[in-house]
């Protein structure tokens, strides 16, 4: 029995010694573990201010993103309608060429007017769906050359004391162009 | 703590084990009344082991489940998630001023093929009316009949080219005739 006792107090006192030695590394690393606790909680405030800042830049740029993207709307808005409205003032004045075609040339078919307009509306499609700036400017020269052959060989026959029959100028212009 | 309450649950199942031998062995020896205490004693501490594990078990979840919320719910997280909707915000908002873009140029090209549509119509239909005249005019009323019919046809569909082209075979066949 009482080597069963003195098994256990030396069980015991291993059990003591191993707490107190457990406590003394827990004291003598109190101040690290403090320090490191401290800094840990630095390191996440500084981190939270950081990602507070960063959000804060970030909702500006949205703010003036927001801001410049209305405003690209709004110009890709008038400049659609701006689009439009000389597309339809372009076909318009076609409408008129033609109109003034038939009134100085007055016993021109109605097929060579059409095939006319229909010529100088083609131009202006081709124009239109140009994605090159320097192929559309070479296009809208072509147009307004043609406007102005047309233009020319109405005033021609106006003036003329035996007008031509047809517009010459206009359908060599087509001519040159197939 | 834990790990104290873990040890003892291990303790408990062992002396509960250990019980149950001493049990057999007591019921080997006939002794039966030390079989029955011995027994009702383990299994008892082998309940109150296993409750204890599942109170330990149900602790830990609780505790898993606080620190999950804590987490989550905690200052740095708060204005990570934040920064993360914000740039998704902001990705959004670039993708949809891009296709605000692309509809209103849809809707600019739609309205535009609209207007060319309309004009390709007025004048399809003013070609109609004077190859229609014209061949009124120049063609017997029986051979007019089914050109009439053909060239209806073609304003239908809107065919300007085959229209033209009818109006040539007319006259061609006119001045043959003649």
């Amino acid at each position: 029995m009482s080597d069963i006792g003195h098994w256990l107090s030396r069980a015991l006192s291993f059990w003591r010694d191993k707490r107190d030695e457990n406590l003394n590394w827990q004291l003598e690393r109190q101040q690290d573990v403090a320090a490191l606790r401290q800094a840990n909680a630095l390191t996440q405030q500084a981190l939270v201010a950081q990602l507070k800042k960063q959000a804060q830049q970030l909702a500006h740029e949205l703010a003036i993103n927001e801001a410049r993207n209305q405003n690209e709307l709004a110009m890709v808005k008038t400049q659609c309608k701006q689009d439009l409205k000389d597309y339809q003032h372009y076909l318009q004045s076609l409408d008129k060429l033609k109109e003034s075609l038939r009134i100085s040339f007055a016993h021109l078919p109605e097929a060579v007017a059409f095939t006319i307009h229909h010529h100088a509306k083609q131009i202006l499609n081709r124009m239109w769906d140009e994605p090159d700036p320097q192929e559309k400017l070479k296009l809208e020269i072509q147009l307004i050359q043609f406007m102005t052959a047309v233009h020319e060989d109405s005033q021609l026959c106006l003036q003329a004391k035996n007008p031509a029959a047809v517009p010459e100028k206009t359908l060599a212009f087509i001519d040159s162009d197939n | 703590m834990l790990k104290g309450l873990l040890y003892g649950v291990l303790l408990a199942s062992s002396l509960a084990m250990l019980l149950f031998f001493i049990g057999f062995v007591c019921w080997q020896l006939g002794l039966s009344w030390l079989m029955v205490g011995s027994y009702g004693l383990a299994s008892n501490i082998l309940l109150a082991a296993f409750a204890a594990l599942l109170f330990v078990g149900c602790g830990l979840l609780l505790l898993a489940l606080y620190r999950q919320a804590a987490d989550y719910l905690s200052r740095e997280h708060r204005a990570l998630r934040r920064l993360i909707m914000l740039h998704g915000f902001r990705q959004q908002a670039n993708q949809r001023v891009n296709l605000e873009k692309r509809q209103q140029f849809y809707r600019a090209q739609f309205k535009r093929q609209r207007l060319l549509l309309a004009n390709n119509q007025k004048h399809c239909r003013e070609l109609f009316q004077a190859i229609n005249g014209e061949l009124k005019a120049s063609l017997e009323p029986s051979v007019y009949q089914s050109f009439y019919q053909n060239l209806k046809q073609l304003h239908k569909q809107s065919n300007s080219q085959a229209m033209l082209a009818l109006r040539d075979q007319a006259l061609c066949r006119t001045s043959v005739i003649g």
